[in-house]
C-alpha cells in the first residue's frame, strides 16, 4: 500500500464527500497537492510518507486491533480521531494535530474547495477589492 | 576560494527594521557602508495569480520564513523574516511606537534614561514620515475591522485603527507573501534603496560568520558570499564600526561566535512576545480576506500587558483554528464567509535562552504561570468582543479546542486549558543581547554600543530590555535610527 492511499483515507476520514459542499478529501487530489507543495521547496516527501505508514499502524499499536487506519470502517476512523485528539499524552495529541494539518492546508488551498465555500484564490489587488 | 577584501566605514549585518534604517542613516551622512544580507532577494506574488501557488512561488524562491524550535512548555516555533527585509518582508505592515509606561520600565529599571517620550516621539515622527505610516481608513478596513471595531465599541473599550507603513495598500491580503503593489513598505522597499543610493553597498547572501576583535575594539567580519552564479567567495571586510541586525535569534549566536561565551548575557533574557488566537464565526457575511489584515486593535488592557489584534487567514490555516474534524467541521468552514479571527499578544515576564548546535538555533524557554493567565484573559477578552459584535460561534486556538455559543461557556473552557494545550506562537523574537547600564546586566548601552568591545553595535530585536507589548517593528526602526544619529554626532 503506498502512502497516496493513506493520505487519501485521512481526507476522506477529516472532509467527508457531502454536506454542505460536494467534494471531500477522499476525492479531490490532496496528495498531488502536497506533492506539488514539497517539490515546489525541492524536496521529496520521503519522511511524510514514513510517518504516514507509521500512522496507519498506530490503531494496532493503541487499540490492539489487527487493522490499519486505512482498514477501519468509517465510525471507528472517527472513534480513533478522536482518542487521538483527547489523548492524554501530548504526543498524540501533537500527531493528531499534524495529520490533520496536512489534509487541512492541502484540501483547503485547492482552487474549487475555496470556491465552494465563497472564498477566491485569486490575488485581487484591486480598488474594487476595497 | 577566492577571497574579496574591501574596506569601510560602517559595516552592517542584516536588511531587516534594525539593519536597514542604521544603514540608510549613515550612508546619507556621508559614510562608506557595506550591508551583508545572508537571505536572498525577497519577491512578490503577482495581480491575478493564485494566493497559494504565488505565496508557494515566492516563499521556496526566496526561503524568506524561517522558524526556530523552541523547547519548552508548550512547545512553540518561532518564526522570522531571512531575506532582504528580514521580517518587515513577511509582517502585515502593523506600526505601533512603544507605550509610554514601556519607556518608563526602561528608563527606571534599566537606567536607559535617554528614552524619554519626547526624544522617542522626534524620531518616531521621523521615522513615520519616512516610511510613510498612516491609519488604515475605513474605506481600506474590510468588514472584519468593522465588525471587531462594533466589538470593542459596544463594550465601551479602547481601541482604534491600525497604523502601517502600507499607504495604498489595496486589500488583496497577500502582505506576508509579497505586496503585489509594493505598497507595503518593508525596509527592502524603503530603507534599503535610499541607504544604496547614498553610496551604500550590499552583499545579498552574504554569512558573516566572524566579526573581528582586536585591543577591545572591531576591525572588521570574516565571512562567506555566493555571488548570482553561486560561486562561493571569502569575505574580509576591515571597518572600525560593525552593526549586527540579525535579529533577536541569530544575533545572539553570531556574537558568541565572535566574543566568546565570556558575556554571559549574550542568548539570554529570550522573550518571545506569546500570542494566543480566537476565531469567531458570524451569520452575516464578513469576507475576511478583502480588506487589510490586521486592521483593528483594542489596547484596553495595555497596561496590563497585553494588545488584542484583529487578523484575517486564508482557509487552510482558518481551518486549523476551527476545532475538531468530520462533517461539523466541514459545515462550520461552508461559513466561511462570516469568519474572522483575532489575537492576542502578551509582555511576557518569561526569559529563555537562544542556543546553538553547529550554527543552527534552537531555544529553551518555559511559559511562566502568570503569563499563561494574561494570554487566558487574553482569549476570554477577544471572546467578549467577538460576542459583543454577534458572533454565533467563537473558539480558541487550542489542541482539544471547543466551540462555544455563549461568553459563559468560552471562559469555562479557557478556565479548563491547560498550559500544555495551549497552542502559542511567536513571531516577534526579542531580548537576547539587551541594552541597560548595568555592565553585568546588559550586552549594549543605551546608543546601542557594546559596553565592552568599542564600534560594536547590536541594532535589532536582540536590545530589547523587556517586551514591547506591541508589533515590535517600528520601536525597531526608532531604536536604530537613534543609534545611527548618536553614532554621526560623535565622529
Amino acid at each position: 500500500m503506498g502512502y497516496r492511499e493513506i493520505f487519501q483515507g485521512l481526507g476522506e476520514a477529516f472532509v467527508p464527500g457531502g454536506g454542505p459542499f460536494e467534494i471531500g478529501g477522499g476525492t479531490a487530489d490532496i496528495t498531488g497537492r502536497f506533492e506539488f507543495f514539497v517539490s515546489s521547496f525541492g524536496r521529496k516527501p520521503f519522511f511524510t510518507k514514513i510517518f504516514l505508514h507509521f500512522f496507519n499502524f498506530l490503531p494496532i499499536l493503541l487499540f490492539f486491533k489487527p487493522k490499519r487506519f486505512v482498514s477501519l470502517s468509517p465510525e471507528e476512523r472517527e472513534k480513533f480521531l478522536n482518542s487521538l485528539r483527547e489523548s492524554r499524552f501530548s504526543i498524540f495529541r501533537g500527531i493528531y494535530l499534524l495529520v490533520r494539518a496536512l489534509v487541512f492546508l492541502t484540501f483547503y488551498s485547492l482552487k474549487e474547495v475555496c470556491e465552494s465555500i465563497g472564498y477566491k484564490t485569486e490575488c485581487e489587488a484591486d480598488e474594487k477589492n476595497l | 576560494m577566492k577571497k574579496i577584501y574591501e574596506k569601510c566605514d560602517v559595516i552592517v549585518i542584516g536588511t531587516g527594521a534594525g539593519g536597514a534604517p542604521f544603514a540608510k542613516v549613515l550612508a546619507e551622512s556621508g559614510a562608506k557602508v557595506i550591508i551583508l544580507e545572508r537571505g536572498r532577494e525577497f519577491l512578490k506574488v503577482e495581480k491575478g495569480e493564485n494566493l497559494f501557488e504565488g505565496g508557494v512561488r515566492v516563499l521556496s524562491a526566496t526561503r524568506a520564513f524561517r522558524g526556530s524550535v523552541v523547547i519548552g512548555n508548550p512547545p512553540m516555533v518561532v518564526g522570522y523574516g531571512f531575506c532582504t527585509g528580514g521580517s518587515t518582508a513577511i509582517n502585515a505592515g502593523t506600526c505601533f511606537r512603544p507605550p509610554s509606561h514601556v519607556l518608563k520600565k526602561w528608563r527606571e529599571e534599566h537606567g536607559l534614561e535617554i528614552f524619554t517620550e519626547d526624544y522617542t516621539g522626534k524620531i518616531a515622527e521621523e521615522v513615520e514620515s519616512f516610511l510613510p505610516v498612516k491609519e488604515v481608513d475605513e474605506k481600506a478596513m474590510g468588514m472584519g475591522g468593522k465588525v471587531f471595531a462594533r466589538g470593542i465599541k459596544n463594550l465601551g473599550w479602547s481601541g482604534g485603527a491600525v497604523k502601517r507603513n502600507a499607504d495604498g495598500c489595496l486589500g488583496c491580503g497577500a502582505c506576508v507573501i509579497g505586496c503585489p503593489v509594493d505598497a507595503k513598505k518593508a525596509t527592502h522597499l524603503s530603507y534599503l534603496p535610499a541607504a544604496l543610493k547614498s553610496g551604500a553597498k550590499l552583499f545579498i547572501r552574504a554569512k558573516a560568520e566572524k566579526i573581528l576583535i582586536k585591543d577591545g575594539g572591531v576591525e572588521g567580519v570574516q565571512g562567506i558570499w555566493f555571488d548570482e552564479n553561486g560561486r562561493k567567495w571569502g569575505m574580509e571586510i576591515r571597518s572600525q564600526v560593525v552593526a549586527v541586525g540579525c535579529g533577536a535569534v541569530h544575533t545572539p549566536i553570531l556574537l558568541k561566535r565572535s566574543v566568546g561565551s565570556s558575556f554571559g548575557v549574550i542568548g539570554k533574557n529570550f522573550r518571545l512576545h506569546p500570542g494566543g488566537v480566537v476565531g469567531a464565526i458570524f451569520d452575516e457575511e464578513i469576507n475576511c480576506w478583502k480588506g487589510v489584515p490586521q486592521s483593528y486593535y483594542c489596547d484596553e488592557f495595555l497596561k496590563e500587558d497585553m494588545i488584542l489584534l484583529l487578523g484575517a487567514i486564508p482557509p487552510p490555516i482558518g481551518a486549523n483554528l476551527i476545532p475538531g474534524f468530520g462533517m461539523s467541521h466541514k459545515e462550520l468552514m461552508a461559513k466561511y464567509r462570516g469568519f474572522i479571527d483575532a489575537g492576542v499578544l502578551v509582555s511576557d515576564t518569561s526569559c529563555g535562552e537562544v542556543l546553538s548546535i553547529r550554527g543552527v538555533p534552537f531555544i529553551r524557554y518555559k511559559l511562566h504561570d502568570a503569563d499563561f493567565l494574561k494570554l487566558k484573559k487574553g482569549l476570554n477578552a477577544l471572546a467578549e468582543i467577538f460576542f459583543a459584535a454577534g458572533a454565533k460561534y467563537v473558539f480558541p486556538l487550542s489542541q482539544r479546542g471547543f466551540i462555544a455559543k455563549s461568553l459563559k461557556e468560552f471562559k469555562e473552557g479557557v478556565e479548563k486549558m491547560k498550559k500544555e494545550e495551549m497552542i502559542c506562537g511567536s513571531i516577534h523574537p526579542m531580548g537576547t543581547a539587551r541594552m541597560g547600564s548595568d555592565r553585568e546586566k546588559s550586552f549594549v548601552n543605551q546608543f546601542l554600543e557594546s559596553h565592552m568591545i568599542k564600534g560594536l553595535f547590536v541594532v535589532d530585536a536582540s536590545v530589547l530590555p523587556t517586551s514591547t507589548i506591541i508589533n515590535p517593528q517600528e520601536t525597531i526602526m526608532i531604536l536604530s535610527t537613534h543609534a545611527a544619529k548618536n553614532l554621526i554626532s560623535r565622529r
